[in-house]
């Protein structure tokens, strides 16, 4: 079903020769998330070569190098792609940070990378384990904010909480 | 000897503060590097660089015919000299092909590793051409959707700019003319389609075309972010470029916002040479080694 070859498809994901599975994922999942959003704020909607017809066409063009790759890598089928979990309540701590973060299938090492926050700040993050974070509430602030934003949460909507609960603790101390 | 040149389109994404950094963190890295302040219509390094009143400009180059490299002072910058641009001029515009060409033959010859043009905003023929002749091309854009649509719009008219002028070195403006007044004809629905037909029928034009793409490469800078969650826009902007518009881009890094920028001792002090701009030397040095980097295989 499709022509594409390796390197292009390398290309399209922007991935290099040596790139995991996994990066390959994630990759994938940050393209369908970035380009599958009509607001997002690098598209220029009003402009010909942004059209819904060419978002689409690119949007193909992903999947199809999402396919290639995974064949390279398996020789089979592609896993079906994990969807962005529907959340019907949402995470407050850290653990339950970390979950939606695992059910996306994003590590820790792909996040710090994404948003530049060292991955141990992060996992301190995720395990509420406070005194392991910088002493500053701008930095735990930036760092909580650069995080739910990689993953695509609503960081006015659950940061507040959060912060809410690291000033009383450092209130406490 | 390297010719930068950063434009970007959209006016106050910071064009001259990333040109301005970019020379200083070049030159506190042993570089020698001179700033040409080609913003027509907004020349400001001189006060980047703490000089109050610029002696010499870059209009009397084109105005009065001094040699280029007479104009260059020096900064209190180690390593980082300036051609300022002309504050007291009223009308800049319409500077002659001709002219262009010299000031890159004069540029050329500039005793220095790299040249910086800070070319300013906006989408004229002088910003497109010096942009298309420069060795390392910069655009720089800030998180948000104007700055980001607009640099589109400036790299899409990179895009036709350069088209037309390889349709007239290969001597095929007037043909192209036809094809596109009779595109229906020919079957062509987009700007894609039309050069691939003007393609197909001259391997010459192909051939230029090829040539003149081969030196594009765009390093895209993300200024002004004021969290990191914002770092991913350049990164994605960079991949919309090629994938939307098939340019070639790269994303070259990000600059913090710093808000204090201006509070500077006294303004004999180069903006970046005081505390407050801590960060965004950090930035620029980062954003200044990844395009080297990035250029470091090219010839």
């Amino acid at each position: 079903m499709t022509g594409m070859e390796e390197a292009r498809a390398r290309a399209l994901l922007e991935v290099g020769p040596g790139a995991s599975l996994e990066e390959i994922h994630q990759a994938h999942q940050r393209l369908r998330r970035l380009l599958g959003d009509p607001q997002g704020l690098f598209l220029a909607p009003g402009m010909d070569e942004f059209s819904e017809e060419a978002t689409a066409r690119v949007l193909a063009e992903v999947e199809e190098a999402f396919q290639v790759l995974c064949r390279v890598h398996q020789g089979a089928s592609p896993p079906a792609p994990r969807p962005t979990p529907v959340l019907e309540v949402l995470p407050r701590t850290g653990v339950e940070l970390r979950k939606v973060r695992e059910q996306m299938g994003l590590t820790l090492a792909f996040l710090a990378q994404e948003t530049c926050v060292r991955e141990d700040f992060l996992a301190a993050l995720e395990a509420d384990d406070f005194v392991r974070l910088p002493p500053v509430s701008v930095s735990v602030r930036g760092f909580l904010g650069a995080y739910l934003t990689a993953l695509g949460l609503p960081a006015e909507s659950i940061a507040p909480a959060y912060m809410a609960r690291y000033e009383a603790w450092r209130a406490g101390r | 000897m390297r010719i930068w040149a950063v434009g970007g389109g959209k006016g106050g994404t910071g064009k001259s503060l990333v040109s301005h950094g970019l020379g200083a963190r070049l030159a506190d890295r042993g570089a020698s590097v001179i700033l040409v302040d080609a913003d027509f219509g907004g020349p400001n390094q001189h006060t980047y660089c703490g000089l109050r009143k610029p002696e010499r400009t870059l209009g009397q180059f084109f105005d009065e015919k001094v040699p280029l490299a007479d104009l260059v002072v020096e900064t209190r910058i180690q390593g980082l000299r300036l051609v300022s641009g002309n504050v007291n001029a009223q009308n800049t515009d319409g500077i002659t092909f001709a002219q262009k060409a010299k000031l890159f033959r004069h540029l050329r010859k500039l005793p220095a590793d790299h040249v910086i043009l800070d070319l300013g905003a906006g989408t004229s023929y002088d910003v497109l051409d010096s942009f298309l002749e420069a060795d390392v091309q910069v655009c720089v854009i800030a998180p948000d959707a104007l700055a980001i649509e607009n640099v589109y719009l400036f790299l899409k008219n990179v895009k036709y700019r350069q088209m037309t002028r390889v349709l007239s070195e290969t001597g095929l403006r007037d043909r192209a003319r036809e094809v596109w007044k009779h595109r229906t004809d020919h079957g062509i629905a987009t700007v894609d389609q039309f050069l691939d037909h003007l393609r197909a029928g001259h391997p010459e034009f192909a051939e230029r075309m090829d040539g003149a793409r081969a030196r594009l490469s765009i390093q895209l800078v993300l200024n002004q972010i004021r969290d990191m969650g914002q770092a991913e826009v350049g990164v994605a902007v960079s991949g919309a470029i090629q994938r939307f518009l098939g340019l070639p881009a790269v994303c070259a890094g990000h600059v913090r916002h710093e808000k204090d920028l201006w509070r500077r001792p006294n303004p004999d002090t180069p903006v970046l040479h005081h505390g407050a701009a801590f960060t965004l030397r950090q930035d620029l040095d980062a954003v200044a080694g990844a395009i080297l980097a990035a250029r470091a295989d090219q010839p």
